[in-house]
Order: structure tokens, then C-alpha cells, then sequence
């Protein structure tokens, strides 16, 4: 579906990320995971042709692409905002590529399909509104039918949740996800979010300093993270001797008897249960932890760690 | 109260210092012998009317002034709109230099320039011509319409271009149908300043037409002679309805074109 291969993006001297593999399948949503510079907006956009790739080549349903116009590439990217035409309406932005765009239809069959597609994401009622009448989630809805209607080979996301709030993108990234997988659409989705990585796709690859550093399905990833890097961004635990723990081999003894010392951060509460954030100053490492009892900021603790492979049927 | 107040306050403020001195133009247009110390005049007619429409030179400087204004708006916006679009969303080396030289025309005496020119126009054989003209009234209005068009793609940001390639525009088509009607407000302003600016050159007219082409600001000096102040508040008149004629215009060219972009 998509290959990419050896792809680099060199400016100015320098280098904004290289040695770049990627493969995902027809049908795959793939996230790319990382913190902000690490190159994967770049890709991104290398990838829709809005910028070019100094080296490495292009495959997108086994035809290569690299050098042809972002205009004509079966590839459509959303970006952070929604984008839709102010002037035009809901209709008429779901329209737009159908008629001046990659997919030129007749007009009695765009105004079908853009009417059916705004029905399925329930925008119909909404359809002779401008974009400045919805709210930042039904924008951004319209944004998605505008590029599905366009029927890409593949659709490229650039965080097109980063400019709504908690709740709203909670919501609305699991809908767009099950929409995506119901259309059938392949997908390629950038984040600096991991739990937004977890919850959207099939397959992760996780990126830093304009490197791959891991790819994988995101349990895979998040329970073995190949190095320090991943680790850090994308699980929860310590490194101790060269070796990483999860979270979930850690408990907090309360007595002396623990391997580690540390210290109450701040309580954290998510989905029914308290966790605490430790920090151990003989690692220089902080660290969540989930604990049933009640714990003072500033308590003194220690952390026991389960070694691995002797807990398998714990 | 006090809210109410000001606001009679303000609006009577305008109202004496923008649109009553129209109306009183207008007003004096259409009187016989109005003079101090006479509140009203004694006689209304349309003697002034009568002379200034049974002018010839009238209309045809009425035409050649609108012609030439309209020419030096269209080819300020082709000229203008690639300019401050390449000054704004591109990156061209020596940007700063650009800029400074594109506007010179307005920091150096225009009358300097003009002189100059003047013998290359005499030299191309454009000088005492409608083109001459034309090229000259683009010495005063390039500058601003480059300016108000760059702040206004400045406005802009560039992802509206790109999110429109990766739909599948050219660029070209991205640049009609998504820039151009969130540049309508700039569009606007550029188009009314550079055609009252072309409207009101004499000097550049003279020397360039060399008498040959006349606008209404080469007419407007003998007319200003001629003792009967009903005639010159007459043709002040006249004057001043261009503009609103142009706004006219343009708007309903606007308006067509907003037409054509709601198509489905």
C-alpha cells in the first residue's frame, strides 16, 4: 500500500530526519509517534508532496510517487485545523474536491455522494450552514468527509485533534476511528499524544531526533520498549541495570523492605483508581505507580520490583 | 443617557463633516444667484446642469477618466496581487531590497520621475497618449496596492494553499477560488485607493498627455475659472460620483463572482 524507503529531509545542513522505512498495509491505521520536532509533521507532509524528500523513494499502491505533485498524488492530508473554505458552505467545502479536486465527478453524482457522506456523519441537517456556524468538532467532521469523498489511497492526519478540547477529542477520536475502519480507510496519523496513538491505530512507530526507533502494535511497544527513548515516551516504569520494567511490575511496599527509596510527588486519579507519581533520587528517575492506599505528599517509600520472568502467572 | 447623547453627538459630528458638504454641493448645483448674505436662494434651476452636460469635452474626459482609472486598477491587481502574494507567502532572496525598491516611487518626488520618464515616453512614442497615461498613473498607485495586498495575504496563512493542493487544486485554481474571496476585503480597499489616486493626478496627466489626454482634473482647473460657482459646485459633483460609480462597478463584478464560487 504504502512503502517508503530510505527516506531522508535534509535543510540547510540539517537533517530534519533520514534512514526513514516504512511499510503499512491497505486497510491499517499507523500511528507515528513522537514529541514536538521530531521530524514526523515533516514526513507527513513529504509523504502528501507539500514538501520534497531529499533522498529515498515513494511507493503508494505500488507506483512510485516521489516526485510527482502533491495535486496528483492519491493522498489526501488533514491538517491540525480543519481548513474548511470560510466563503463556501458545509455542502459546498464537501463538494470542493469532487469538482475542482482529485476526483472529478458530474454534478448530479457529487451532490449525491457529498449529500450521502454528510448524512453518515450526521452533518446533513447542517449542510447550508457556513464553517464558522459548527462548533471545532463538527468542522472537523466536515474536513473528514471533504477528504474521504476524495476516496485516497491513503489519508494522512496531522493531529487533527490538537486544537479541541479534552473531552471533545476523547469523543471524537473514537469515532473517527471505528469511521475509518468501517470505510475501509488506510490511514496515517501523527500525534505527540500516546494514548491518542493507542486508541487510533493498529500499528505505532515511534520516532525521535528524525529516527525510527521502534514500530509495533502499541501493547507490543508500550510493554517492550526497545530502548530508553521509546521507553521514556511511550510506557510507564524504570530502567534498572540496562533493563526496563513497566509499571506494572512495580508496587509500593510501603515498609523498608523494597529495593528502591522514594518520594510522594503528587496523587494522580484516572479511571476508578489513584496512582502516585514517585521520584527516586538514587536513580534520578521519577516514576507512576498505582496504590490502593491513601499516601501523603512528601512520604517516604520504597519500590519493589518484580523480576522478570518470575511473575508470569502472578 | 450619556450613552444616547454621544451617539447624537457623533452621528451630527459626521453628518456636517462628511455628507452635508456633499448635499450642499449638490444643493448649490441647482441654484441661481445664491449669494451672502441670501439664506435661500431666490431661484432654483438646472441652468448649471444644462452647460455642464451641453460640453462635449465633458463626456469624453468623463469616459477617458474612467477608462484610465479602470485600466490602472486591473493592471495594479495583475501586476499587485503575484507581487505581495511572492513578498508574503514566498521567500525570495533580498526580500527587504524588493520591498524598499517597490516602494521608492512614493518616497522620491513623483514630479522627478515623471520629468524623466517623460523623454524615454517621448523617446517610445507613448508620450502624449492614453498609454503613456496609463503607465504613468501606475507610478502613484503600485506602491500602496502592493502594501495593502501584502498585508493582506499576510492575513493568510499559507496552509489554505496546501490544504487545497493535497484536495487536488493547482495552484492556480487554489489561488481563485480559495485566496482571492479571503482577499475580497483588501481586494476592495486596494482597488477604491488606486482608482481615486488615478483620479486625481493632474500634474502626471498634464505632463505625460501633454494636453492631448484629458481627464477631469485637467478640465476642472478652467472650469474652476469661470465665475458662475453653480457650474463649479456642479462639477465638483460630477467629480465625486466617480468613485461611487467605480464602487458600483466593482461590487457587482464582486458580486458575479461570488455568483460563480457558490456553484455546486
Amino acid at each position: 500500500m504504502l512503502k517508503l524507503r530510505q527516506a531522508a529531509k535534509k535543510y540547510e545542513d540539517q537533517v530534519i530526519f533520514s534512514n526513514i522505512d516504512i511499510a503499512v498495509k491497505a486497510g491499517d491505521i499507523v500511528s507515528i509517534l513522537g514529541p514536538s520536532g521530531c521530524g514526523k509533521t515533516s514526513l507527513l507532509r513529504c509523504i502528501a508532496g507539500l514538501a520534497a524528500f531529499t533522498e529515498g523513494e515513494l511507493f503508494i499502491d505500488s507506483r512510485e510517487v516521489t516526485r510527482i505533485k502533491a495535486e496528483n498524488r492519491p493522498v489526501v492530508l488533514m491538517f491540525q485545523e480543519p481548513l474548511l473554505f470560510p466563503h463556501l458552505t458545509v455542502l459546498q467545502n464537501a463538494i470542493y474536491g469532487m469538482k475542482h479536486g482529485k476526483r472529478k465527478l458530474s454534478r448530479k453524482e457529487r451532490i449525491r455522494q457529498a449529500e450521502e457522506m454528510l448524512k453518515k456523519i450526521e452533518m446533513f441537517e447542517w449542510k447550508d450552514r457556513y464553517p464558522s456556524q459548527l462548533s471545532g468538532g463538527q468542522q472537523q467532521r466536515v474536513s473528514l468527509a471533504r477528504a474521504l469523498l476524495l476516496q485516497p489511497s491513503l489519508l494522512l492526519l496531522d493531529e487533527p485533534f490538537s486544537s479541541l478540547d479534552a473531552h471533545l477529542r476523547h469523543s471524537l477520536r473514537i469515532w473517527v476511528r471505528d469511521f475509518l475502519k468501517q470505510e475501509g480507510v488506510t490511514a496515517l496519523f501523527v500525534t505527540h499524544d500516546r494514548e491518542e496513538a493507542a486508541v487510533m491505530s493498529d500499528r505505532l512507530i515511534v520516532m525521535k531526533d528524525g529516527k525510527l526507533q521502534q514500530e509495533g502494535e502499541p501493547r507490543e511497544v508500550y510493554e517492550q520498549p526497545l530502548n530508553k527513548d521509546v521507553a521514556d515516551f511511550m510506557s510507564d516504569g524504570l530502567h534498572l541495570d540496562g533493563e526496563f520494567y513497566t509499571a506494572s511490575s512495580l508496587s509500593i511496599s510501603g515498609s523498608q523492605a523494597g529495593t528502591y527509596q522514594g518520594i510522594i510527588e503528587h496523587p494522580l486519579f484516572a479511571y476508578g483508581y489513584t496512582f502516585y507519581r514517585i521520584k527516586i533520587p538514587e536513580l534520578e528517575q521519577s516514576v507512576v505507580v498505582r496504590s490502593d492506599e491513601v499516601r501523603e505528599e512528601g512520604q517516604q517509600v520504597s519500590i519493589a520490583v518484580q523480576q522478570k520472568g518470575s511473575a508470569a502467572d502472578d | 443617557m450619556r450613552k444616547k447623547w454621544t451617539k447624537i453627538l457623533l452621528s451630527s459630528l459626521l453628518f456636517f463633516l462628511f455628507i452635508f458638504p456633499v448635499l450642499f454641493l449638490f444643493f448649490k448645483s441647482i441654484t441661481f444667484g445664491w449669494n451672502w448674505p441670501d439664506i435661500l436662494p431666490h431661484t432654483l434651476n438646472l441652468r448649471a446642469w444644462t452647460v455642464i452636460f451641453n460640453d462635449p469635452l465633458i463626456y469624453r474626459s468623463l469616459f477617458t477618466t474612467v477608462f484610465i482609472g479602470v485600466v490602472v486598477v486591473i493592471l495594479n491587481y495583475l501586476i499587485a496581487l503575484p507581487a505581495a502574494y511572492a513578498l508574503s507567502h514566498g521567500n525570495p532572496r533580498g526580500k527587504t531590497l524588493i520591498e524598499t525598491i517597490l516602494l521608492l516611487p512614493i518616497l522620491v518626488p513623483v514630479l522627478a520621475i515623471a520629468m524623466g520618464l517623460h523623454l524615454v515616453m517621448i523617446r517610445l512614442g507613448i508620450a502624449d497618449n492614453t498609454a503613456g497615461v496609463i503607465l504613468i498613473h501606475l507610478l502613484p498607485t503600485l506602491p500602496y496596492a502592493v502594501r495593502v495586498l501584502k498585508a493582506g495575504f499576510d492575513r493568510i496563512s499559507p496552509d489554505w494553499v496546501k490544504q487545497s493542493r493535497t484536495i487536488g487544486t493547482s495552484q492556480a485554481a487554489a489561488f481563485f477560488i480559495v485566496l482571492l474571496p479571503m482577499m475580497l476585503p483588501s481586494i476592495r480597499s486596494a482597488g477604491i485607493l488606486v482608482f481615486v489616486i488615478s483620479l486625481s493626478q493632474y500634474v502626471l496627466t498634464a505632463i505625460i498627455g501633454g494636453g492631448q489626454v484629458t481627464t477631469l482634473p485637467l478640465l476642472y482647473y478652467p472650469f474652476f475659472n469661470s465665475a458662475n460657482e453653480a457650474v463649479v459646485a456642479g462639477f465638483s459633483v460630477l467629480f465625486a460620483a466617480l468613485p461611487i460609480l467605480f464602487l458600483i462597478l466593482m461590487e457587482s463584478s464582486i458580486y458575479l463572482y461570488k455568483q460563480w464560487l457558490h456553484r455546486l
